[in-house]
């Protein structure tokens, strides 16, 4: 190498310092916005109205997972409670009745105090109230009608409130209506339930409406399948009593016919004929009897279940639990 | 939903199903058809219960029972839902698995 050669490269060699003291510099540099890339802090407002906002655009999947991360990382804040309860709404909505039930059953067992103060006094006890309400819902779809009632029972030990205490017979006069539909007997429970609504919470008009329901309810047409099983001893007769006039009808002519061949083939001395005859008839003349008391019995249940439909038509029970109305509109709507 | 026999044993409605209701197709106005009923009605309570209520059913079938009973369509027709469980019902309690 020459003198001169040697010369230029230790020119070059002299910044080499100087770059290697900038890039030891840019490392240190912090991860600012002055370097690209910025830090978001989340609070626990910002997950829990996040939370919020999917739920209210029904991305219930994603708002159960985000209420999830809100109660994993804010235990303590006082909207925990509240998140729960929209976890168990949110799989109400989507339809996972038994993870419903379960998210419900968290809140109740979690926060089980001896008596609820009244709803409106406090987020939490108005939260176990609904808890307790959404969980029946929930375990009637699902076709568990006694948990239901239980869960209803529980909350009415715990409850001193007039205003949830009506809720609650309100849902269980329902619930009953609901099982009266294949169980005749619950029509009664129901009937009792309803009776134990406070009427001084509602108005006059649904008073009135209440107590013409109860009066209905004593007043079914009935048929007794007795009187029709003695009925049909005259052929078709059972069947006339039970209204059914064209089964009457063909039943009287039908085994009248069958009786009069069966007497003129003995008449005439033809026993196998006669024989044959009878029996078929017997057969005949039998099916006329149970025909009649099976039919009392369709009657009644067809009369039941109108009258049962007729109420949820009609007596909407809905309780609008407004906190700023205390003078109750009574209307209780469960979606059966 | 297809009509379907169900003749499970009794000689008689088989012989009937197969070869005399083929001639005319299904006349009847109720579904389970009578011959479908009673077979399931010896099936479910034997022989003299099942004697009786194919009686009874063939007394009703097509009168009252149209305008009382649900309706439902099959293949385009629609029929009167008779079944057996809706005249048992009073005394037989389906036993629950």
């Amino acid at each position: 190498m020459t003198f001169g050669g040697m010369r230029k490269k230790l020119n070059k060699m002299k910044y080499f310092p100087i770059i290697l003291l900038t890039l030891f510099l840019i490392s240190l540099c912090p991860n600012n916005g002055v370097c690209g890339k910025k830090e978001i802090v989340l609070n626990a407002d910002m997950q829990y109205n996040y939370a919020q906002k999917c739920f209210k655009e029904k991305d219930y999947t994603t708002a159960i997972f985000e209420y999830k991360r809100f109660i994993n990382f804010f235990s303590d804040h006082e909207n925990v409670t509240s998140a729960e309860f929209k976890i168990g709404e949110a799989f109400y909505n989507l339809k996972d009745y038994e993870k419903a039930v379960m998210a419900f059953n968290k809140i109740i067992l979690a926060e089980n105090p001896e008596i609820l103060t009244p709803p409106g006094s406090d987020l939490s006890e108005s939260n176990i109230t609904d808890a307790y309400f959404m969980k029946s819902k929930a375990l009637v779809l699902l076709g568990k009608f006694v948990a239901s009632e239980v869960c209803m029972h529980n909350l009415l030990k715990i409850t001193e409130d007039k205003i949830t205490q009506d809720r609650a017979y309100s849902f269980l006069t329902l619930l009953y209506l609901k099982i009266a539909e294949t169980n005749p007997d619950a029509l009664i429970r129901a009937k009792k339930y309803l009776q134990e609504i406070s009427l001084e919470s509602v108005d006059k008009p649904q008073k009135d409406h209440l107590a013409k329901t109860l009066a209905d309810m004593n007043n079914l047409k009935t048929k007794s399948p007795a009187i029709a099983g003695i009925t049909s001893i005259i052929p078709g007769a059972g069947y006339v009593y039970c209204e059914r006039y064209k089964d009457g009808l063909v039943s009287f002519l039908f085994n009248t016919a069958l009786m009069i061949a069966a007497y003129k083939a003995f008449d005439d001395g033809n026993h196998a004929l006669g024989a044959a005859i009878s029996f078929v008839e017997a057969g005949f003349y039998t099916g006329n009897i149970y025909g009649s008391i099976s039919s009392a019995h369709k009657y009644n249940r067809r009369k039941r279940n109108e009258y049962i439909q007729k109420v949820h038509n009609q007596f909407h029970i809905r309780i609008d639990s407004s906190k700023e109305d205390e003078q109750i509109q009574l209307f209780f709507k469960v979606p059966f | 939903m297809a009509l379907e026999s169900c003749s499970h044993g009794n000689p008689g409605m088989n012989f009937f199903q197969e070869h005399i209701s083929p001639i005319d197709g299904n006349r009847c106005s109720s579904y389970p058809s009578c011959s479908q009923y009673s077979n399931t009605a010896f099936k479910k309570h034997g022989a003299v219960m099942g004697w009786i209520m194919a009686c009874d059913r063939l007394v009703r079938c097509g009168r009252d029972t149209a305008t009382l009973s649900k309706k439902v369509v099959i293949n385009s027709e629609v029929f009167a839902f008779d079944p057996v469980e809706a005249n048992d019902f009073w005394w037989y309690e389906e036993k629950v698995e």
